[in-house]
């Protein structure tokens, strides 16, 4: 740890030089997004920093009850921006992220923090909150991609499966080509990211431990249990969200609602 | 029966509320008697098939197409897939070509066969011919009254030509999504 260097505020500032570039390329090229890319810097700058703080306070408490609610607002959230993604929104897609993400989030990290990390207690905020964290950015991006696939793939092949309804398939046979497919493209983004690992790309977690001042072997096993970790909560939740987004979409009298396939 | 109509005039939301793709927004459906709800939809979709208006041939072989069927129907008896093709005037070495790459005509015959294949009991015919030249149009007339005879086959036909109402021995007339003409 003798080697992490502190950053100053100061220095922080300078940075903001990045952000300068990036809004003098927009301007540059008519690109019309100036506006976002500071609204986004502004929102880093609070966000993170909140973030910091909220999490300097749950980590010196210790407490399972405010870990745990800081995963729920963190799943809340992740629902409220799967359902905001939505080209034409459904409410219950708010409910079906919540649970699912709740769920691969729980599975996930109790055998982290129990069996993989061994922490005493099992909870301890500042090894399960940025596990957890991973875990349910990663899973939601994966269900977004996946449920807004089969909703594509479902309109663009509506005639395929309308025809395999009329000749009396059920509904998960008629559309299971559709749901394959959807699971698969909402996996690619974890698979390619597990090909190139340490290849292409530095994680962020190895290079967050590895700034911290431990050994890049050590920063290596918590990279490659983070990477088996997403790809098991990626799996679970383009399956979860895919399945039970199909199931919304056909009557119980094996009818394709085509008008909630946006 | 032969349904005509104007485009636009329901004739095939009607047959898709029908083959019960699509829920109506009022009155019963009976198929022999019963009401439709006393069937599954598998059992009533087995009996009432729906052939649609741009045939749609599901990817794979011909053979795939038409074993499709005694896939999902597993209690129907097996038909050879090549009697099942020249029923529908196709020749039987088609059935290793792939359905996709077929001719918008083959691709028709096709669904029939594999509608066939189900043994249905009545059949919903939206727009058969509209793709078809007048020649193959009268073609796959003349096969559907065969076909409809020879098995005792009940049929509606929706068309937008009235003169291919001919082989109908019921017409109706939509409009509007209203029956304006019932003889």
């Amino acid at each position: 740890m003798s080697d992490f260097v502190v950053i100053s505020w100061q220095h922080v500032g300078y940075a903001a030089g990045f952000l300068a570039v990036a809004v003098l390329i927009s301007f540059f090229l008519k690109l019309g997004v100036e506006g976002r890319i500071i609204v986004g810097g502004i929102r880093t700058f609070a966000q993170l920093l909140i973030l910091g703080y909220v999490l300097s306070y749950v980590f010196s408490q210790r407490s399972l009850g405010l870990t745990m609610l800081i995963f729920v607002l963190m799943v809340l959230v992740a629902a409220v921006n799967a359902y905001t993604m939505e080209t034409r929104r459904h409410l219950s897609t708010i409910a079906l992220f919540f649970f699912t993400l709740l769920f691969v989030l729980i599975i996930i990290i109790v055998p982290v923090g129990k069996l993989i990390l061994s922490l005493k207690p099992w909870f301890l905020p500042q090894y399960i909150i940025p596990f957890g964290g991973m875990a349910i950015g990663n899973a939601m991006t994966a269900g977004i991609l996946a449920q807004n696939t089969l909703r594509r793939l479902l309109k663009a092949e509506q005639s395929i499966v309308e025809t395999k309804l009329a000749l009396g398939a059920g509904c998960f046979t008629s559309a299971y080509p559709q749901l394959v497919a959807s699971v698969k493209t909402g996996l690619v983004p974890t698979i390619n990211t597990m090909m190139v690992v340490g290849l292409v790309h530095i994680p962020g977690i190895f290079g967050g431990v590895v700034l911290a001042g431990v050994s890049p072997v050590e920063a290596t096993k918590y990279q490659i249990v983070v990477m088996y970790m997403l790809a098991m909560g990626a799996s679970l939740t383009t399956f979860i969200v895919s399945w039970a987004t199909l199931n919304s979409l056909f009557t119980s009298r094996a009818q394709l609602r085509a008008e909630e396939l946006g | 029966m032969g349904l005509v109509g104007d485009s636009g005039s329901g004739k095939s939301t009607l047959l898709r509320a029908l083959a019960r793709l699509i829920e109506p927004d009022d009155g019963r459906v009976l198929l022999f008697g019963r009401d439709w709800d006393e069937f599954t939809p598998r059992l009533y979709r087995r009996k009432v098939c729906l052939l649609s208006q741009v045939p749609v041939a599901l990817p794979g072989t011909v053979e795939d197409n038409l074993g499709y069927v005694f896939h999902l129907h597993r209690n129907l008896p097996r038909v050879d897939p090549r009697h099942l093709l020249m029923e529908v005037n196709l020749p039987p070495h088609l059935l290793t070509q792939n359905a996709e790459t077929m001719s918008v005509g083959e691709k028709q015959r096709l669904a029939l066969a594999r509608a066939l294949a189900m043994q249905p009991q009545v059949l919903l015919l939206d727009e058969p011919t509209s793709a078809l030249d007048e020649t193959n149009a009268v073609q796959v007339l003349d096969l559907l009254t065969a076909i409809c005879s020879r098995k005792g086959l009940s049929a509606i036909l929706a068309t937008h030509i009235r003169e291919h109402l001919r082989i109908a021995h019921r017409k109706l007339l939509l409009s509007d999504g209203e029956v304006t003409e019932n003889e």
